[in-house]
Parts: structure tokens; C-alpha cells; sequence
């Protein structure tokens, strides 16, 4: 495992494949606005961006089906990400949800 | 065959076609698209949702100037949803699969988005369901355009089911082809009643929820009873049909009561007034032979507009009733009885949690005196045209009516500094609709010229029960003992005290408590114009002895439905309740659970 991605607690799955854990703090939960932030920020990486939530499991760039998860306070998440990109992508989504989702991100 | 229950809010009955308007109003029309057409339907997609997105990036922009950040974080976020890839992609794919129209298609992939959300256990999730309503209506509004369109271009009769109707969205009813209607919101005063009584076309409201109808399917909306029947089975079909034919013979029947006098077998006469809402339908009470008008609902003028009535506007509706029924006849005026929300459209007011126990009717006039002492100077200025009364609705308190009296007199005299003529003798009363003024029925006597029992709101206040909510709806019973008895109670204290005493609200109209509430000694009683004739027909078969010991023996009856049932009993014709397509039963009976 690279340097690094140990701080994120990222996993290598495979070449250019890793998975992370999180826990959601942030009180809303994956709530509209969260959701459509943290889509937004993993369209802009190559990497396709998978969310796994207990049995479930979504498109990380598609704001509705990640609203369907209904993540709430407390949820543990898995991010996977596959790509040229994805532990750049990881990191900077694990970074996004560790930061609560502060307001204004989803601008662009 | 599914039953609802609703609000009776203009009489008759019609049977036709349904024609819907979904929750929001919109027909989402439905056709399939050949597969050539299919590039096409996924350009209109396309080009639709990038006119969303601009219109959303808008709102965003322009509510973050007005109400900050936060609130336009909601729109940005909707913006984003609306672009998430894929949802149009699933979009695409139902279109290219099942061959639906866009509208269609739009439709069916966010509704199941919205079934996921509804199902959800956190509350918090599953109100995200109208995140995506939101969204639908906006996406839905850009392709099908105006709402009503289509309703504006049927060149058949039907029924108009809807969630709300608002009345630039009724403007463009066409009175030849629309026949009924049926919402599932608004009340006796709502946007509904108006326009269904403009029109006078058999309406419904407050149903609560429309069954699963689709356009074209059969309805019957009995707006004698308050109730919506979608696909009738062939019984119930021909029960109204025949029903229809008996109510046209009864009328030319009740034609020759008109000029007759409402007086009992034994000769005691009752003054029998209508209650109306709009200043024609004063001409349907001289029609029906009603002696004066007992309630004059003012409430239309306030809704028929986004802005109250300016005191002229009032004059000319209040001069024109009184015109029609003359100078001798009695008009009681009822001032304004409506909630804040219906007044104050585009206030920042919050919407009460409990509109019927908040700030409405007189409460809302004494607050807003600017808004009541306009609607009084109006009366009085009317008042010289006729025998007009002026009535204050759902006071509760002494105080209230001191006060409302006190603005009354200040008023008078404004218009006599400035010379401006009106009835100084003006009659003054009361409805007594709220418990606690039928308990201190004696205290309010002393200040008042007459009461008026409104039975409607009494019963709902008493018993607790609202009657468009259909778990709770048979609860709802002028015949309950306390109702009864509160009635009772104010009648006596209303004779003790020489004043007089009138019923109006639906018990009145309702030929069943005729007997009951003559025995009483009400000697005045008020109801619709189309109830008069079986009312005055009740009242001529009445013997007052008789209706004495009606009293006595219901007094000690326990329960509502067994006063019901008793009463119907003591009915010396079966016929005009034998003749309704739902029997004898009381209404509420027969409705589903």
C-alpha cells in the first residue's frame, strides 16, 4: 500500500481499485444536499465510484441512487473506486465526507 | 366500485366520465411512440431537462439574494439531481424499452424513486419522496405545459377530480362540459364551493384521498350527500339514475309548496330563511319560497381575489341581495369567517398547525381591524336598502363580543360624522357554533339581539371530529346527545331571555330534525335554498304536540345513532328517505373504512 492512503484507512483491492471505510457524522445523514455534493465531486474523477452500504450498493456519481441509500447519522459506508484516478478519487471523497459536508461545495 | 366521503358544497348529482388531474393538477398524458419517433422523444427529454436546470440554477440564484444560502442550497442540489446521469438514463431506457411517451416515462422512474423514499423507516428519508415530487412537477410542468390545457379543450361532459382547485385555474372551466367536481382538499368556504356555486354544478370537497380512478372511467358525484363514487356497479348506477328522475319530478312537486305558508298542522307559523354565499343565489331562496335569508355567507368576495374586497366592492354585493329580497325580508349578515391563510395569501405567515382552532372569523377581524371595520362601514351602508342584520361567527369569549360591538359602534359613528346614512337600529347577533358560547348561552344573551345555532362547527367543536377525515367521519352527528343537547341549552337561554333563536347549518336542512328542533320552540330555522322545499314540507306535516314529545323522548336517548334511527321513525313519510339511492341508513354508514 502506498504512502498515504494508510492515513484514509484505504485499501488496496487490486491495481488501481481501493475501498474505504466511513462513518457518517454528519447529523443530516446522506441527505439531498450531501448527496448531490459528494456526486458532484466524484464526477470530476475518471474512476468509476461505487457506494456500499449493507446489502446495497451505487453509483458514487449519481446523486438520486446515493439519496436511495438513506444513510443516515452513524451509517457505516464502503467508497470503492476503479480507475486510472481512483486513489486520488477516494481520497478526496473520504476527505469530503470526514469534512461533514460543508456548505457550498456543490457550487460548480 | 369505491365510496369516499367528502363536504357536500352544492347540491345535485352527476354521472359521467372522470377526468383527472393528478396530485398536482397535472394530465400526464400517455401514448405510445413509435420506434422511429423515439430519438425525438429523447431530444424533448434532453432539451427539457436543460431548461430545469437553467430554471433551477436561476431560483438559486435569486433566492440566495433574498433568503441566503441555505434555502437556495435546495435548489442547487435539485439541480443536481436533475442532472444525475443516471436517471436520465434510466428515462431513456423505459422510453426506448416500453415505448412510452417522455411524459410517461418521467413519470413512472421518478415515482419509483418516490415509492423507494415513502417506504423508507426514517422519517427524516422519506420525506425526501417530496424532494422528488418537487422535481417531477417541475420537469412534468416544462413538458406538458399549462395544467389545465387539456381540460380546456374537452368537447365532452365530464367530472373534474382534483387535489385543489385554484380560481385562475378554474377560469378557464367550461361551464357546458364540466359537470362535477371533486377535490380532495378545501372546506365549505374553499376555492371550490365558490366556482362549483358560480357555476352551480354538483360539487364535493375534502374527500381526503381520490380512489384510484384513471380519465374516462365513471363517477357519480352526489353533491346532496358529499360523495364520490368512481365505477358504480349497475345497482348503484341505476339507484342515482332513478334517483336523477324522482329529484326532477320532486321539484315540480315541491313547486306548488312555494306559495304555501310554513306553518305546523296546527298552525304555529315558522319563519324559514335560506343561507347563501353568492348575492344570486338570493333570487333560488325567493324561488323556493324562503321568507328572508337567515345567513349570508360573505366569505366569497375575500376568496374570489388574491386582495380583500375594498368597501365598495362589499357595498355593491351586499346592496344587490338586498335588493333581490326587497326591504321587508331579513338578510343576516355574517361577517368575515375565514382562516388567516385564506385572507393573507402572500404573507410570510407561518401555516397554523391547527387552522380550525387558530386564528380565524371573528378572531381574524379583531386583529385585523382595519380589514373588519371595512366590512362593517359596507353593511351598514346597505343597511338602509333593507331589513338587514348583522352577525358575528365562532365567538367564544364575552370579551370577543363586547369588543366586535365596540368596533361596530365606533364605526356608526364615523359614518354619522360623516354624514353618511345607515340603520342605527341595526340588529345585532351571534353564531353560536363554539361549545363554550352554547354553555354561557345566557352571559352572550344580554348583548345580543338573537343567536344563531350553527350546527356544523358546534358539532365538530363538541365532539371533537373532523368530518373530512374518514376514520372519524361517522363520529360526526348532529343526532349525538351532547350536540342535542347543547342546542337544547341555548334555546332555553335565548327564551328566557326574550331573544330570538334560529338554526342553520345542515342540521336545519336536513327534514329529519324538523319535529326535534320545532319541539324545541325554534321557531326560525335557515337552511340551503335547495333543502327549503322538504324542509317546509316537514315542517306542514308537523303537529307541535307531537313535536313536544319527540323532544322528551329523545332526551333520553344515549347514542347518535339511535336518536338517528328514532327520528327517521317518527318521519310521517318514509318516502323521501326510502327514495335515496343509499336507503334509509345515515349517510355516513355506508362509506368504507
Amino acid at each position: 500500500m502506498s504512502e498515504g492512503a494508510a492515513e484514509f484507512g484505504l485499501e488496496e483491492m487490486g491495481p488501481d481499485n481501493y475501498r474505504c471505510e466511513v462513518v457518517i457524522t454528519y447529523a443530516e445523514g446522506l441527505h439531498v444536499r450531501p448527496c448531490t455534493e459528494f456526486a458532484a465531486l466524484a464526477l470530476t474523477f475518471e474512476s468509476d465510484i461505487h457506494v456500499h452500504f449493507g446489502n446495497l450498493h451505487v453509483d458514487g456519481k449519481a446523486p438520486m441512487d446515493l439519496l436511495t441509500l438513506a444513510a443516515g447519522a452513524g451509517a457505516h459506508l464502503i467508497l470503492e473506486a476503479r480507475g486510472r484516478d481512483a486513489r486520488k478519487a477516494l481520497a478526496a471523497l473520504v476527505g469530503l465526507v470526514h469534512s461533514g459536508f460543508p456548505e457550498g461545495k456543490a457550487a460548480s | 366500485m369505491e365510496t369516499v366521503q367528502g363536504i357536500p358544497v352544492f347540491p345535485g348529482v352527476a354521472i359521467c366520465p372522470a377526468f383527472v388531474l393528478d396530485r398536482e393538477g397535472f394530465r400526464i398524458p400517455r401514448h405510445t411512440v413509435p420506434v422511429e419517433a423515439v430519438p425525438a422523444e429523447i431530444a424533448r427529454l434532453d432539451q427539457c431537462m436543460a431548461e430545469v436546470r437553467d430554471d433551477l440554477a436561476r431560483s438559486a440564484r435569486e433566492v440566495e439574494e433574498k433568503l441566503g444560502p441555505d434555502v437556495a442550497g435546495i435548489f442547487s442540489a435539485h439541480r443536481l439531481l436533475v442532472g444525475d446521469k443516471n436517471l436520465r438514463a434510466k428515462i431513456v431506457a423505459q422510453i426506448e424499452s416500453t415505448h412510452v411517451n417522455v411524459e410517461q416515462a418521467v413519470h413512472q422512474i421518478l415515482e419509483q424513486y418516490a415509492t423507494v423514499f415513502r417506504s423508507m423507516r426514517s422519517q427524516h428519508f422519506a420525506d425526501r419522496g417530496t424532494d422528488i415530487v418537487d422535481i417531477e412537477r417541475r420537469i412534468l410542468g416544462k413538458l406538458v405545459g399549462d395544467r389545465l390545457s387539456a381540460l380546456h379543450d374537452v368537447d365532452h361532459e365530464v367530472a373534474v377530480l382534483s387535489h385543489d382547485l385554484t380560481p385562475t385555474e378554474t377560469a378557464s372551466f367550461n361551464p357546458k362540459f364540466i359537470k362535477g367536481i371533486v377535490t380532495e382538499t378545501g372546506g365549505q368556504t374553499s376555492h371550490t364551493a365558490i366556482i362549483a356555486g358560480a357555476m352551480q354544478i354538483p360539487a364535493v370537497v375534502g374527500v381526503g384521498s381520490i380512489p384510484a380512478v384513471i380519465d374516462g372511467d365513471t363517477v357519480i358525484i352526489d353533491g346532496d350527500r358529499g360523495v364520490l363514487i368512481v365505477n358504480p356497479d349497475e345497482p348503484t348506477k341505476q339507484k342515482y339514475l332513478a334517483y336523477v328522475r324522482d329529484g326532477v319530478q320532486r321539484e315540480r312537486r315541491f313547486d306548488s309548496l312555494r306559495d304555501l305558508p310554513a306553518d305546523t298542522v296546527d298552525g304555529k307559523h315558522i319563519t324559514l330563511l335560506g343561507n347563501i354565499e353568492f348575492p344570486h343565489e338570493a333570487k333560488a331562496c325567493l324561488e323556493k319560497g324562503a321568507e328572508g335569508i337567515g345567513l349570508y355567507r360573505t366569505e366569497f368576495l375575500f376568496l374570489a381575489k388574491d386582495e380583500p374586497p375594498s368597501e365598495d366592492e362589499q357595498y355593491e354585493a351586499y346592496a344587490e341581495v338586498l335588493r333581490i329580497m326587497g326591504s321587508d325580508r331579513p338578510v343576516t349578515f355574517r361577517t368575515l369567517d375565514l382562516g388567516a391563510d385564506k385572507i393573507e395569501r402572500s404573507s410570510k405567515r407561518k401555516p397554523e398547525a391547527n387552522p380550525f382552532l387558530g386564528l380565524r372569523s371573528i378572531r381574524l377581524s379583531l386583529k385585523n381591524r382595519a380589514l373588519f371595520e371595512t366590512q362593517l362601514r359596507a353593511m351598514l351602508r346597505a343597511s338602509v336598502l333593507g331589513d338587514l342584520r348583522i352577525m358575528f361567527p365562532l365567538v367564544t369569549t364575552l370579551r370577543e363580543l363586547r369588543q366586535a360591538k365596540l368596533i361596530l359602534r365606533e364605526v356608526m359613528e364615523d359614518l354619522e360624522e360623516e354624514g353618511i346614512a345607515f340603520n342605527s337600529k341595526i340588529k345585532v347577533g351571534m353564531m353560536v357554533e363554539v361549545p363554550a358560547a352554547a354553555v354561557l348561552s345566557q352571559a352572550f344573551a344580554d348583548y345580543v339581539d338573537f343567536f344563531s345555532i350553527g350546527t356544523n362547527d358546534l358539532i365538530q367543536y363538541t365532539l371533537a371530529v373532523d368530518r373530512t377525515n374518514e376514520v372519524v367521519a361517522p363520529l360526526y352527528s348532529a343526532s349525538d346527545p351532547a350536540v342535542l343537547r347543547l342546542i337544547h341549552h341555548c334555546v332555553r337561554a335565548a327564551f328566557e331571555k326574550g331573544k330570538s333563536v334560529s338554526v342553520c347549518g345542515e342540521m336545519s336542512g336536513d327534514p329529519m330534525y324538523v319535529q326535534y328542533l320545532l319541539g324545541l320552540g325554534v321557531t326560525q330555522l335557515s337552511c340551503a335554498p335547495h333543502n327549503i322545499p322538504s324542509v317546509k314540507q316537514e315542517i306542514r306535516r308537523t303537529d307541535m304536540m307531537q313535536a313536544r314529545r319527540v323532544v322528551k323522548r329523545v332526551q333520553r336517548i344515549e347514542s347518535a345513532p339511535a336518536v338517528t334511527k328514532y327520528l327517521r321513525s317518527c318521519m310521517p313519510d318514509h318516502q323521501i328517505a326510502d327514495n335515496r339511492p343509499w336507503g334509509s341508513a345515515p349517510p355516513v354508514a355506508e362509506v368504507k373504512p
